[in-house]
């Protein structure tokens, strides 16, 4: 026997051997294919999930309070005939005993609002309005006629009115006099809004949308914005790897993995919605604080790398990881807002993201800004 | 997917794993790592050749790189470095067939582990992979006469061992 025929003893007598892979090697690699740690899914997913929850529970505390208040707001005229309670129906008459010569359909409210605007508000004759009489008949209640009705100079007296009356609120009696008056203007706006920014992960981003702006009360407000966001996603990392691989079988290049500075861009547009509670600190400047939720709407990061690191590889065949950014993103912001106008308005803004922004196995990048911006109300 | 693939091809990364590293703990490592690299680029497969000699590639590179990366292929020293001595005729040092028939796989890799690490690995590349000087001398950087003579000298030092090896086996 030769040498090459010894050699092919020798390379058959190994290649006759077999080996089985264990259960435990291949949970092993399983584990290794999808290296997610289970501790850091924990902690991303509840951080979206919470964000989520933080939007959707804002979103509707925000609608129900509007829902409340648009049930409020109509108000019935006042009925003929009808019973108020005691407390209410004093509250005109007693206003009247203190200010001599003043209607008691006129509120001290109404009354000074008008002196101080100088608007002369038509008020209702008080001949022709329904007087409050006294309970005559001992139960405890005051009533309202209806309106008297000019026929032949004689007045329908009260007292007969009274037994046909029928109880309702004090607000439906006097609707702009003793109405709750201390929430303030409610007030509606819409406008438009554009911002210019610094993203965490790229370069700047731009961002237009539609708002709408509801005054809760004379300092608080609740805003909610629509919006466009373009943003110019800058990351790098270095990755290894490996030398070519010919499948020819010619043997090309077996030097080690080799670093490589890998860099991953992409002008990233995403849509979404962003809530936000304000407040303002004096006439012209106020603060906010809200979350956002956009969702991308395209999300592949484009791969470049030096050509002198790429060794015998092409950008195409190079084996770099493909990088994209996450279908969803969440955050909360702070905005500081002044006024510079009756409709104009700039601000700036922190933007803190709460998920992952970049999808990257083990690294958490989200994605935060910084943005300044004006804000164009409709309408005012 | 990947799990019938692991388990089809793992004795055929292994058979490679065990040629190259000192232990079976090593090459179920390698072969792991190869495993890791082989899922990572399948996408790269170009399917001009055999899949299976694309993975065996990926495999004896992944043992090369871990050899180098413990720094197996840098300080061992060679001696007598002869480059005039290239591989041996074909006759010569004839084995008898009937000795050979009474190895091992286990005494084939006992062999080939007794063999300095340059050398064993010259020695799997040029016979068991069947890589040319050249691509040996560019993967493992060296010069081309520099792997004629390890492939000398693995091939020197395997008949004395093996010599060694079957006298006590026909002397049992």
């Amino acid at each position: 026997m030769n040498t090459s025929e010894w050699e092919q003893q020798l390379k058959a007598l190994l290649d006759d051997k077999e080996y089985v892979p264990q259960d435990r090697e291949w949970e092993r690699m399983r584990q290794a294919l999808r290296p997610a740690a289970p501790g850091k899914a924990v902690w991303y997913l509840p951080a979206a999930w919470k964000a989520a929850a933080a939007v959707v529970l804002l979103g509707t505390g925000i609608a129900g309070y509007f829902r409340v208040q648009q049930k409020e707001q109509p108000l019935a005229p006042p009925v003929a005939g009808t019973q108020v309670s005691p407390t209410a129906g004093t509250r005109p008459e007693a206003y009247a005993s203190a200010r001599p010569g003043t209607s008691a359909w006129q509120t001290p409210v109404t009354h000074m609002a008008n002196k101080r605007k100088g608007t002369t508000r038509p008020q209702p004759d008080e001949t022709s309005l329904p007087a409050p009489v006294q309970d005559t008949a001992g139960t405890g209640l005051i009533t309202a006629s209806a309106p008297v009705q000019e026929s032949g100079g004689k007045q329908e007296k009260p007292a007969a009115a009274a037994t046909q009356a029928s109880p309702v609120n004090a607000r439906q009696l006097w609707p702009d006099t003793y109405a709750p008056a201390a929430k303030g203007p409610q007030k509606t706006d819409f406008g438009f809004t554009a911002q210019i920014g610094k993203p965490s992960q790229g370069n700047m981003q731009y961002n237009v949308g539609v708002l709408i702006r509801r005054e809760l009360t004379k300092v608080l407000y609740a805003e909610a914005g629509l919006a466009l966001a373009a943003t110019q996603v800058n990351y790098s990392e270095q990755v290894m790897i490996p030398p070519p691989v010919d499948n020819l079988g010619s043997g090309v290049g077996f030097e080690s993995a080799r670093p490589v500075d890998a860099h991953y861009t992409g002008n990233m547009f995403a849509i979404g919605i962003s809530p936000s509670i304000g407040m303002k600190a004096t006439r012209n400047f106020s603060v906010a604080v809200g979350g956002d939720l956009y969702k991308s709407l395209n999300r592949a990061l484009q791969p470049e790398a030096p050509a002198g690191q790429m060794g015998g590889y092409t950008l195409e065949n190079a084996p770099i990881p493909s990088r994209g950014i996450a279908e969803w993103d969440a955050g909360i912001r702070g905005q500081i807002e002044y006024r510079i106008g009756e409709r104009l308005s700039l601000h700036t803004q922190y933007r803190q993201g709460l998920s992952r922004y970049i999808l990257v196995d083990g690294s958490a990048y989200r994605n935060s800004n910084f943005n300044v911006g004006m804000k164009f109300y409709l309408g005012r | 997917m990947q799990k019938e693939l692991y388990y089809a091809f793992y004795s055929t990364l292994m058979k490679i794993g065990v040629r190259y590293a000192r232990s079976k703990e090593d090459a179920e490592q390698w072969v792991h790592d190869g495993f890791i690299k082989i899922f990572s680029n399948l996408s790269r497969f170009r399917h001009q050749g055999s899949f299976e000699g694309w993975i065996k590639k990926i495999m004896t590179r992944t043992c090369i790189d871990n050899l180098r990366s413990r720094n197996a292929l840098k300080f061992e020293p060679d001696h007598n470095i002869v480059y005039s001595n290239y591989e041996l005729p074909s006759h010569d040092n004839p084995v008898a067939n009937h000795v050979m028939q009474k190895l091992s796989a286990e005494d084939a890799l006992h062999l080939l582990h007794i063999l300095p690490e340059k050398q064993k690995i010259v020695f799997n590349l040029h016979v068991f992979e069947e890589y040319s000087h050249k691509d040996i001398a560019r993967m493992l950087g060296i010069t081309e006469n520099h792997s004629y003579w390890l492939l000398h000298q693995a091939r020197k030092n395997l008949r004395e061992q093996y010599a060694s090896l079957t006298a006590n086996k026909t002397s049992i």
